[in-house]
């Protein structure tokens, strides 16, 4: 036990540079995270501020029993998780058959220009975005004139809670289609030009090819991306809703996250809002254990 | 060596009589009379229309001039004013709240309830010693002491006081131009008048009316005897969105959403006032006189409208502008002392400098020689007021005056000096003012609820609150049927409406009986 | 490779092409369409409809009114000290954290590993961060904007993988040759590493860069508020809540929103082409499962 012990700290000081520099890193995970769980507490409690937390009265369950029975509730989780999957389904996708298309474009210069054009709005803050957003949905304007000269009819796009997920996901799409490409053109620079060659041969055409051989030289990557987009899914984007939606669009744009925001920082009530976050870490765990499980099952793939 | 003592012994003793010597003098600093640097914290939000051309009160001189004559030096905690309640509730939580806040209508749960939560002071006590002049006007009526004082006499915040009511300040405005283009002779009187001009617009290409952003226009509202909110009738308390006439008012609006004469954008729309400048729309509620002053400007006539009614001999009784002399409805206008402030008397003294003589002046004026000088012993502004370093013309309201701010108020025809550019735009807004069948019977004064009522008004008020107004907005652009209306109500009454409802009128019964102290 | 040119698959890379032309036109268009409205007269601004490739109409008032703002002015120098100083934090914090775990075999290197990872995906919420940060006694004060973002666990992951990659004879030479960690970081690991470090940098940089919604949470002093903020002003808040009368500010609202977008994104946007080439490694990394 003593020889044990004397190791460790013989190994300690070994390694004592390396402590030395994990330190703060680990000092500000305990602090900015762990320590942060410790104020989760309120969750639990009518807390008043004036009183402090351990002045502040316990009343256990309560506010996560009233919001689960409020009318809110089953909106704002169902608004997550249906935005998440919109997210999913298109935006995800849409990298991937862009890096796909763009894998099949000569190397060049035009292809380099593609690259950098598509990777701007990336870099494009959230702020200007919605701002661009807003200014282009009013009836009078840019989007309105594309959909009046299809033939549609106009309409305030951002007040239509019809329209607001599409609105949210496209701009989603413009925004990082070509920033998502990155890892797939890399991963498929990497594919064995000699799988290519055979199945050539074997009298593939272009799009046998990219069926067959550079679609399975994606999955794996795709999986580990699929998984680690759900264990984030409950956080993501919620500065973008909290910037784009409004009173007639929060049937369909009120996520989580959002009424976390509007009922504990905007209305002050702390306690109801922590019960509310900590509700949805929860639910985010949940969801990112059964996606990482499901993965293994079928794909063997997974996070650990 | 000797000299020098003695004289520096002597101009020692000059030195230390000289507070005392001023304070007899007039001109004296109000509040700070010790001759050493008094500084207070103060939170007040920046006004949107300054924050693109200065970034601190400190720069205006408005509060230079203040500070020369109270001998306070002011911080200021100024988020912008898109961000004021955040920081607000910030501050608060953080328990380093300034000394004083400016804006204290803010805080979400009312001014009372911040004082029951521990955050503001009861000014109640200290009042009569250090605020001499706002007592005074506070206990010089029942009236004015309901208005002033919350529940038990405490007085959780210092209000502007007007010395005459206002007229109406908001109007649905006409531009004369574009109704003699369409062959219209006169405003429109009743709501069937509304809908033939619209018709009329509409017809001629041009988007009738833009309906304010969450789809309450209190004008059609009156005209179906409803108030947004709570209001009371006869000392009955209503909530109007569950109202038979809210529902007239929404089938209304929602008619008018389908036939197009509702903006399709109202719930986002941005530079209304130049599409309504460009004739693209026809109406909205607009400050009267700002429209006006904005069209002469521009070379087009602005019209005044009065309050729609159902029929022309209809009685009104939902005017908000005439119904108290103690306004807690303006943002400026409401200040608090909190509960972290050390030095309650200076602050007290600071708040109170607005209901003197000099303060008076400062707030409904501005500084003498600078934007407004005596003529024949009546204050008239000089041009600066209006233009000055390329700031905003509102902004200068701000800039030079305490606009909106807590004293003793000059009504707007007085010395609003947006009013005071023309007769023509004074006119403007006392038109329709002498209108002899509106009152506002049904106006709900600021009652204040008890710590309990409170927390049972909230718990029910947010929920509802969130369903009413998305339900509005739906059922105007018809996204909801109003078929559903009777559902609707339901679900507000399954959301415990009715206690509510009861919570508030405990508190309005105790409020007509409060009588001012002896 | 062996291509062979038939006329259907000739066909099929003219369709490629013309799409990918189409999505970067597309990607690129908005840019262009506000670049244009920014110089534009801003009444001609207000009564346009559809595209717009090339201003209509000329004025430099949009531009005017921006920097004339003194809180665009503060905004921006604050927005740099946010970038500088946070980038800097950022990456010192991230290196330091990087190389430790890119090292095997000391005690406590898995449990700390994990104590790191798990914070990716559980977090106790908006609310008690607010609370920390409130009793650290850091609201209001620029190292709340700062600290509180100081690693980001992806990148550090990322930078961590390419630590693990640089082959080991290298920092073992340096060992004999009596260099602590610290040197051995600074001047092998960090010069190997540069492409993921530059990276690390920008994406940390942008960041900082596009910032808001913490100093909506944490600052009540606009003074200390990020260009940011101010931006999301003029674009989202109709401020002057329709009292003013004064034409300029009227017509020049809608102008104004477009000369301040452009202001606030252009540093970035000239930027991040230069580190374009290292974008590659720097992704690719990371998809690596921590």
């Amino acid at each position: 036990m003593a020889s044990g012990r004397y190791r460790l700290l013989k190994q300690i000081k070994r390694y004592r540079y390396i402590y030395l520099m994990i330190l703060p890193v680990l000092l500000y995970y305990l602090i900015f995270h762990y320590a942060t769980m410790y104020y989760a507490v309120i969750a639990f409690q009518n807390y008043k501020p004036m009183k402090g937390i351990s002045g502040s009265r316990f009343i256990g369950l309560k506010h996560f029993i009233s919001f689960l029975e409020s009318p809110y509730a089953w909106r704002t989780i169902r608004n997550t998780l249906v935005l998440n999957a919109y997210m999913i389904a298109f935006s995800f996708t849409s990298a991937i058959i862009f890096a796909l298309m763009i894998n099949q474009m000569q190397d060049g210069k035009y292809k380099r220009v593609v690259q950098t054009v598509t990777y701007m709005p990336h870099f494009i803050s959230i702020v200007v975005v919605c701002g661009i957003l807003v200014e282009f949905s009013e009836s009078n304007a840019l989007f309105n004139d594309v959909i009046a000269l299809l033939g549609g009819e106009r309409s305030s796009l951002l007040s239509d809670p019809r329209k607001f997920r599409p609105i949210y996901v496209l701009s989603d799409i413009w925004q990082n289609v070509g920033w998502g490409t990155i890892i797939y053109l890399a991963t498929l620079s990497g594919v064995d030009q000699s799988l290519h060659e055979a199945a050539t041969i074997d009298g593939a055409g272009r799009l046998q090819r990219i069926w067959h051989v550079n679609i399975p030289a994606l999955v794996p990557v795709i999986v580990v991306q699929l998984i680690m987009r759900f264990g984030q899914m409950m956080s993501i984007g919620y500065e973008k809703v909290i910037l784009l939606y409004n009173a007639s669009t929060y049937e369909t744009a009120d996520v989580i996250s959002s009424y976390v925001y509007r009922r504990g920082l905007y209305e002050m009530d702390y306690s109801y809002g922590a019960a509310v976050g900590l509700f949805n870490s929860v639910i985010n765990l949940i969801v990112l254990f059964f996606a990482n499980t499901l993965s293994r099952r079928l794909t063997e793939n997974s996070l650990w | 060596m000797k000299h020098f003592l003695s004289l520096m012994l002597c101009a020692v003793l000059v030195l230390s009589m000289i507070p005392g010597v001023v304070t007899a003098e007039e001109g004296a600093p109000y509040v700070n009379k010790t001759g050493k640097p008094v500084t207070l914290t103060v939170f007040r939000a920046m006004d949107a229309n300054l924050q693109d051309y200065i970034t601190s009160w400190n720069e205006t001189p408005y509060y230079q001039k203040m500070e020369e004559l109270t001998g306070v030096h002011i911080e200021f905690v100024e988020p912008t004013s898109s961000a004021a309640r955040e920081t607000l509730n910030m501050l608060l939580i953080s328990g380093e709240m300034p000394d004083i806040i400016i804006g204290s209508n803010l805080y979400g749960n009312g001014i009372y309830q911040a004082y029951l939560d521990g955050y503001f002071i009861d000014l109640a006590p200290y009042l009569p010693e250090y605020a001499p002049e706002y007592w005074s006007i506070i206990t010089s009526s029942d009236e004015y002491w309901r208005d002033a004082a919350d529940a038990d006499g405490v007085i959780s915040s210092m209000f502007r006081v007007f010395n005459e009511p206002n007229p109406a300040w908001m109007r649905l405005i006409l531009k004369k131009e574009l109704l003699d283009k369409l062959g219209v002779e006169s405003v429109p009187a009743t709501v069937a008048d509304w809908e033939n001009l619209f018709g009329v617009m509409s017809a001629n290409g041009i988007t009738p009316y833009v309906l304010a952003s969450n789809g309450y226009d209190e004008k059609f509202m009156g005209a179906y005897d409803v108030m947004k909110d709570f209001y009371q009738v006869n000392g009955k308390i209503h909530y109007g969105q569950i109202e038979e006439g809210f529902r007239s008012y929404l089938t209304l609006m929602h008619d008018w959403y389908e036939k197009g004469y509702i903006s399709k954008d109202f719930m986002s729309i941005s530079n209304i006032d130049t599409l309504f400048a460009m004739d693209e729309i026809g109406t909205y509620d607009k400050p009267v006189v700002a429209a006006y002053n904005f069209g002469v400007a521009e070379g087009y006539h602005v019209l005044s409208t009065p309050y729609p009614r159902l029929s022309a001999d209809q009685e009104l009784h939902w005017d908000h502008y005439t119904n108290t002399m103690v306004r807690r409805d303006y943002d400026n206008g409401c200040i608090a002392v909190t509960s972290s402030c050390k030095d309650i008397e200076t602050a007290i003294k600071w708040i109170n400098f607005g209901y003197t003589a000099p303060g008076i002046e400062l707030n409904n004026w501005g500084i003498e020689g600078l934007n407004f000088e005596y003529v024949d012993g009546k204050p008239q502004y000089l041009p600066a007021q209006w233009d000055y370093n390329g700031i905003s013309q509102e902004g200068l309201n701000y800039y030079f005056k305490g606009h909106n701010c807590a004293t003793y108020a000059y009504s707007d025809t007085q010395c609003h000096a947006n009013l005071l550019k023309s007769p023509e735009a004074a006119a403007i807004r006392e038109e329709y003012g002498d209108d002899p069948l509106l009152d506002h019977d049904y106006y709900l004064p600021s009652v204040s609820l008890t710590e309990e009522e409170t927390e049972i008004r909230t718990e029910v008020m947010t929920n509802v609150d969130t369903y009413v107004n998305e339900m509005v907005l739906k059922f105007i652009i018809g996204t909801e049927s109003l078929d559903n209306w009777d559902a609707y109500v339901a679900t507000v009454e399954g959301m415990g409406i009715a206690k509510a409802i009861d919570a508030v009128q405990a508190a309005y019964d105790r409020y007509v009986s409060i009588v001012r102290p002896e | 490779m062996i291509e062979t040119r038939t006329p259907s698959q000739k066909a099929l890379t003219a369709v490629n092409y013309l799409c990918i032309t189409l999505i970067a036109f597309l990607c690129l268009y908005p840019m262009i369409h506000v670049l244009a409205a920014s110089f534009s007269d801003p009444i001609r601004l207000i009564r346009h409809r559809g595209v717009l490739f090339w201003p209509d109409g000329y004025s430099l008032k949009g531009y005017e009114t921006v920097f004339h703002n003194p809180n665009i002015i503060s905004g921006y120098l604050n927005t740099l000290f946010y970038v500088l100083v946070g980038t800097l934090i950022n990456m010192v914090l991230t290196s330091f954290g990087a190389y430790a775990l890119s090292r095997p075999g000391w005690p406590f290197r898995r449990m700390i590993i994990f104590l790191f990872v798990f914070t990716m995906y559980f977090g106790a919420g908006m609310i008690p961060r607010f609370m920390l940060v409130k009793s650290l006694g850091m609201l209001n004060s620029r190292w709340a904007i700062l600290i509180p973002t100081a690693v980001n666990t992806w990148n550090l992951i990322v930078m961590r993988t390419s630590f693990a990659a640089i082959p080991r004879e290298m920092e073992e030479s340096a060992y004999m040759d009596g260099a602590s960690d610290f040197r051995i970081l600074f001047q092998i690991y960090l010069p190997l590493a540069k492409a993921t470090v530059a990276v690390m940098m920008l994406f940390y940089a942008v960041e900082h860069w596009n910032a808001w919604f913490t100093s909506l949470l944490y600052l009540t002093d606009t003074s200390k508020y990020p260009l940011q903020m101010f931006v999301r002003d003029i674009l989202m808040y109709d401020g002057a809540g329709g009292t003013t009368e004064d034409a300029n500010a009227i017509y020049l609202k809608e102008l104004t929103k477009y000369s301040v977008i452009i202001v606030s994104v252009v540093p970035i946007l000239c930027i991040y082409p230069f580190v374009q080439r290292f974008f590659v490694k720097g992704v690719m990394l990371g998809s690596v499962k921590g």
